[in-house]
C-alpha cells in the first residue's frame, strides 16, 4: 500500500449532546444571579462569552435558548456590531465584529440598555454645530 | 484648532481616521475584555486613553527568528492589535522601518535622547554571552546594545520566549550561551511576554495597559502579565471535560481524535503551560493548536525545547525515567499531571547534574 492509496476522510468535529462540555447550565445560573442583582441593587454585569470555555455548538445553543426579543440594534463603527435584547428583559447580547466581519468580542450584558447604544453626551455640542450649519445651508 | 498636544492623543488620531466615539468605546470594550478587566473599566479606559500621548517605542532584535514581530503584524483587517500598534511611535524596528544603515541608527539615538527616561524598550530574541560576536548589529554586540538602550528606558518588554527565557537558542547544548533579558538587566521593570510566538494581543494588551494606567500590569512569578498567563491551557481548555471523564485520543486519526477528545496522551503540555491560547485563540480567533487537533507544545514556558518530546505524554518520562514512568501511569493520569510537573523540574536538574533519579525520589505533589 502506498501513501497515495490511503483514503483521506474529512469529517467535521462532532459536538453532539454526548460531546457537550455542560457549561451552558452554569452560565445560565450565572446570568440569572446577575439579573437578580441588577434588579435589586442596580449593578450592571457583563459576561464575555469568548472568555468562557464553550464550544461553538454550545455558544450557538446558549444564544438559541436566550432567543431574540423586541429590540434589535445595528451599530456600524469599526465594522458591524449586532446588539439585541433577548427574550428575557434586561439580558442583552452584543456581537462586535471588525471590518472583515471577524468577531472581536461577544458579550451578554445585564442592564436596561447597553452603554454603547446611548448617544455620547460629549458629542452633543458638535452635533448642535453641525445641525446649525445644515439649517443655514438649507435656508440659503 | 487642535494643538500638537491634542493631535498626538489617541482619541484625536482615531477621530482623524473616521472612528466615532461609539467606535472608540467599542475599541475600549474589546480592550477591556482582552485585558480581563471588569467591563465597568471600559469607560475609564476610554477616558484615560483620550488623554494619553503617543509613546516612543524602541524595538530591538537579537538572536531571534522575527516570528514575534510577524505574529504582531500579520492581521487581515484593522484590529485592536493593529490600532494599538499603529498608535505607538515605533521609532526603531529593524524589520519594519524604512531607514537602513546609519540613518536607522541615528533614528534610534534621536529617540533615546528626545524621550530619555520615557521610552519603552521592546526586546525580541535572546542575547549570546558565549561570545558577544555571535550576534551583532552595526558592529555592536547584542549585549552592548541592550545595556546602552536599557539604561534610559522607562520599562522593558521582553517579547517572545527567546527574550523572556532564552528560547530556542538557549536549548541544549546552548552553543551561543544564550540568556534572557532579565538575566542581564537587573535595575529596570521588565515584563515577559513569552510564546513562540506570543499571541499578538498579549503584546498589544500590555502596551495598552501601560498607556492607560502608566504602569505594567500585575505579573506572575515569571514576570508574565497575569491577564494572559494566570491560567494554564488545561484550566481553560474546552476539551477539559473529556480529560475529566478519561476520554483520550490515542492517535491522531482514531475515533477519539475525530470526536475531539483530550490530547493528553498525544503529548499535550497544556497542564503545565500558562498562556491564553484557549480563550484568545489565534488568527483573529479562528482556532488554536488543540482545536486544530494538535496538543499544546508549551511554548510559553522556560526550557520547553528541553522538556521531553512534543508527542510524549507528561506522565511518561523520557530517557532514564522509563521504568519509573510505568509506575506513574499506573497511579493514574490525574497524578500524572503533578508527576509531569515534578518530572519536568527533576529531569532538568538531573540532566544538568548528571544524577540518577529513582522512583522513590519522585514526589506526588507538584
Amino acid at each position: 500500500m502506498t501513501a497515495a492509496s490511503i483514503p483521506l476522510v474529512f469529517s467535521p468535529l462532532a459536538f453532539s449532546q454526548k460531546s457537550s462540555t455542560n457549561h451552558i447550565y452554569s452560565l445560565l445560573v450565572e446570568i440569572k444571579h446577575a439579573l437578580e442583582n441588577f434588579h435589586q441593587q442596580g449593578i450592571k454585569q457583563s459576561i464575555d462569552l469568548l472568555a468562557t470555555p464553550l464550544s461553538a455548538f454550545e455558544r450557538k445553543r446558549l444564544l438559541g435558548l436566550l432567543g431574540k426579543g423586541e429590540v434589535d440594534i445595528n451599530l456600524t463603527s469599526l465594522g458591524k456590531s449586532e446588539i439585541y435584547e433577548t427574550n428575557y428583559n434586561g439580558i442583552w447580547f452584543i456581537n462586535h465584529k471588525d471590518e472583515d466581519n471577524q468577531v472581536l468580542t461577544q458579550l451578554i450584558e445585564i442592564t436596561q440598555i447597553p452603554d454603547i447604544v446611548l448617544s455620547p453626551i460629549k458629542d452633543i455640542p458638535e452635533s448642535t454645530k453641525k445641525l446649525q450649519t445644515l439649517i443655514e445651508n438649507e435656508v440659503k | 484648532m487642535p494643538t500638537q498636544d491634542t493631535q498626538d492623543r489617541l482619541s484625536h488620531i482615531l477621530k482623524s481616521n473616521g472612528v466615532s466615539r461609539r467606535g472608540f468605546i467599542k475599541y475600549c470594550s474589546t480592550l477591556t475584555s482582552l485585558l480581563a478587566l471588569h467591563p465597568s473599566m471600559a469607560m475609564k479606559i476610554a477616558e484615560s486613553l483620550e488623554k494619553v500621548q503617543r509613546p516612543s517605542v524602541i524595538w530591538l532584535h537579537f538572536q531571534e527568528c522575527t516570528g514575534c514581530s510577524e505574529s504582531l503584524t500579520r492581521s487581515h483587517a484593522p484590529t485592536i492589535e493593529s490600532l494599538i500598534f499603529d498608535y505607538i511611535s515605533l521609532d526603531y524596528h529593524e524589520t519594519l522601518m524604512a531607514a537602513a544603515g546609519n540613518a536607522a541608527e541615528k533614528a534610534m539615538h534621536e529617540a533615546m535622547e528626545a524621550h530619555k527616561g520615557k521610552y519603552l524598550l521592546v526586546v525580541e530574541g535572546s542575547i549570546p554571552m558565549g561570545n558577544p560576536g555571535y550576534s551583532t548589529v552595526a558592529g555592536e554586540s547584542n549585549l552592548h546594545v541592550l545595556e546602552k538602550v536599557a539604561a534610559d528606558a522607562a520599562a522593558i518588554i521582553s517579547v517572545g520566549t527567546c527574550a523572556s527565557f532564552g528560547g530556542l537558542p538557549h536549548a541544549n547544548p546552548n552553543p551561543t550561551g544564550a540568556v534572557s533579558v532579565s538575566d542581564i538587566i537587573k535595575n529596570k521593570p521588565i515584563i515577559n511576554i513569552p510564546g513562540c510566538p506570543p499571541i499578538p494581543v498579549a503584546i498589544t494588551g500590555v502596551l495598552a495597559h501601560y498607556l492607560t494606567f502608566n504602569r505594567l500590569p500585575k505579573l506572575d512569578s515569571l514576570s508574565r502579565p497575569e491577564t494572559f498567563y494566570a491560567n494554564t491551557i488545561h484550566d481553560r481548555c474546552y476539551r477539559r471535560t473529556f480529560y475529566d471523564r478519561g476520554l483520550f485520543a490515542e492517535s491522531f486519526d482514531d475515533e477519539g481524535a475525530k470526536k475531539g477528545w483530550c490530547l493528553y496522551k498525544l503529548g499535550c503540555k497544556g497542564p503545565t503551560t500558562y498562556n491564553a491560547c484557549a480563550t484568545v485563540k489565534w488568527n483573529d480567533k479562528t482556532s488554536w493548536p488543540v482545536e486544530a487537533g494538535h496538543g499544546c507544545l508549551g511554548c510559553s514556558e522556560p526550557n520547553f525545547w528541553d522538556a521531553g518530546g512534543f508527542y510524549q505524554a507528561l506522565s511518561i518520562p523520557s530517557g532514564n525515567y522509563k521504568k519509573a514512568g510505568a509506575s506513574a501511569i499506573a497511579a493514574g493520569l490525574a497524578a500524572g499531571v503533578a508527576v509531569g510537573l515534578a518530572n519536568k523540574h527533576k529531569k532538568a536538574h538531573a540532566v544538568k547534574q548528571h544524577d540518577d533519579v529513582s522512583v522513590d525520589d519522585w514526589s506526588e505533589k507538584s
